[in-house]
């Protein structure tokens, strides 16, 4: 190739350089002259902001006013001139755009200066950063939520694990009595006609609490597992049913229920409500003192979006130290003497009221009755 | 052999598992009346002496407390670690005569110091053999510690004197 095509060619490139390519001359001789432009593409001519380009004396902070720190500047051209090499300056921030500079040394008394734009870099550093971000925040939320899931499933296998304990435990329990009962029944002769009737009706009653806790667990897993469609119902009709049930489960055993009038219509599911209103309403006529007759109150009480039912009860009352147990399965506050129950009752009407998303509460203090609660969405 | 001055404290809260311990210990020589509790609360009232079981002539000190783990409010573990802190008390042999439970409470009870653990069996006459076994060992071979004659007295110097 020709020297003169060369240079041609050099020249083109030098003028068409996407990159602002300026050259700067010094006078190594003298440290405290500032470099001076010599030569500038185009695309530098465009960030020029000298008035008077002369390639003579322009300084460069002239062209490039504000740009660089001026002494800086300077004594960095000095030391690459003396000793070769190159060096970034860093992004300088022009106008909405992003320039970064680099200068190296082209001879011992010239400097190359390149300034490319990095704008469109930056902005997709920032969006990678974005995005990463957003990816780490993902993966956070992701291993929060297998954590929650790992500690759930942990805890519903504990559940379990406590469920199967206390069913074998309330299970066995009148196994245990009935053939014990029935051993010393076979075994021994020496008892009376009424200490033998005594064991047969223990034997009985045995039997007949046993069938009691099979019917509740039943009851319990139905309420756990069965499908519940969420659908407009009247408390009217609810109430109503319980109460019907009600009188049939007392057995002639005498109480007074008064249900006020214009009970209104909620979100929640007909049988499930039915059953958790009759499970709070016969609790509230059990546990009273002996020879206290019982009365029922059963009111509402609603705000913009819930209503709350009421079933209070003139009884014995549950300290608050205990209010949070009743709730669990198979937990019992009283001896089976005092109170026979099986301790799932109010399980299966926490389980209710969960599964057609409300709440449920008590106010009560030993002595002085109860007062429960369920909260649901009231409908339209 | 029969025991005669050899009271047992059975806290059980199951009234039929009360009744079948009680007439196996006596079908295997225990004379001495077994007392009972239903639950912490009554198990605590009669170990330290409280109304109505001031009277130590109705309700002396036990030799050996049989303890039911499954027990309302105050649970058999609950009242077995108040025991071992009762300064009067602490040394009182208890055996625990429970239903099964899980290992978490058996260890439990040992950690307080239950003296030992017995599970309730099914059948009447196992728990026949049973509790021949256990009088045999803790009211015949097994030598008694010492126990404060008052406790309520001991606790109301403020504990500060050793145990008798």
């Amino acid at each position: 190739m020709e020297m003169e095509q060369a240079e041609q060619l050099y020249r083109l490139m030098f003028t068409n350089m996407r990159e602002a390519l300026v050259i700067l001359h010094l006078d190594v001789r003298n440290p405290d002259a500032p470099p001076q432009i010599i030569e500038m593409n185009p695309a530098a001519v465009k960030l020029c902001r000298c008035s008077s380009f002369n390639f003579q004396s322009c300084l460069v902070t002239d062209c490039f006013p504000y740009w660089f720190d001026e002494d800086r500047f300077k004594e960095q051209c000095h030391r690459l001139a003396a000793f070769g090499g190159s060096q970034e300056l860093g992004e300088v921030a022009r106008e909405d755009l992003f320039y970064r500079i680099r200068i190296f040394a082209l001879t011992d008394n010239h400097i190359g200066m390149v300034i490319s734009d990095c704008t469109r870099y930056r902005e997709e550093e920032a969006e990678i950063a974005d995005l990463s971000a957003k990816l780490e925040k993902e993966a956070a939320t992701m291993e929060r939520r297998v954590a929650e899931r790992t500690a759930q499933l942990e805890e519903i296998n504990e559940e379990l694990d406590s469920f199967a304990f206390s069913v074998s435990h309330d299970l066995r329990a009148p196994i245990r009595a009935m053939q014990a009962f029935a051993e010393i029944l076979l075994d021994d002769e020496q008892q009376t006609p009424a200490e033998r009737n005594a064991y047969l009706v223990r034997i009985k009653t045995a039997a007949q609490g046993m069938d009691q806790l099979i019917q509740d667990l039943l009851a319990y897993s139905r309420v756990s597992r069965q499908e519940i469609t969420l659908e407009p119902v009247s408390l009217e009709q609810v109430v109503r049913d319980a109460a019907q049930q009600l009188e049939l489960a007392a057995g002639g055993k005498a109480y007074r229920l008064e249900i006020s009038s214009d009970l209104p219509t909620v979100i929640g599911h007909p049988a499930v409500l039915v059953q958790v209103v009759l499970n709070l309403m016969t609790n509230g006529i059990k546990f009273v003192p002996k020879g206290v007759v019982p009365l029922l109150r059963i009111w509402t009480d609603e705000s913009q979006e819930y209503c709350r039912l009421y079933v209070e009860d003139n009884g014995i009352g549950i300290a608050p130290q205990h209010q949070e147990r009743i709730f669990k399965i198979f937990e019992r506050l009283h001896s089976m003497e005092s109170y026979p129950g099986t301790g799932v009752g109010l399980a299966i009407v926490r389980k209710a009221v969960q599964r057609l998303g409300g709440r449920i509460g008590l106010e009560s203090n030993e002595g002085e009755g109860s007062r429960f609660w369920i909260e649901l969405r009231r409908a339209e | 052999m029969s025991y005669v001055h050899h009271t047992i404290l059975l806290v059980d809260s199951d009234q039929d598992q009360a009744h079948f311990t009680k007439l196996a210990l006596q079908r295997v020589g225990v004379i001495t009346p077994v007392q009972s509790a239903r639950d912490g609360e009554e198990a605590i009232g009669y170990l330290s002496g409280r109304e109505p079981y001031q009277d130590r002539d109705c309700y002396p000190m036990p030799v050996l407390m049989l303890l039911d783990l499954k027990l309302p409010h105050i649970s058999g573990v609950g009242l077995l670690s108040w025991l071992r802190e009762q300064p009067a008390l602490k040394r009182l042999p208890v055996v625990v005569l429970t239903t099964p439970v899980p290992p978490a409470d058996l260890n439990r009870a040992y950690e307080l110091g239950c003296n030992s653990f017995l599970v309730k069996p099914n059948s009447f006459n196992a728990l026949l053999v049973m509790m021949q076994n256990l009088v045999q060992y803790w009211l015949g071979l097994n030598v008694a510690p010492e126990l404060a004659a008052n406790p309520s007295a001991q606790e109301q110097n403020g504990g500060t004197n050793p145990p008798v």
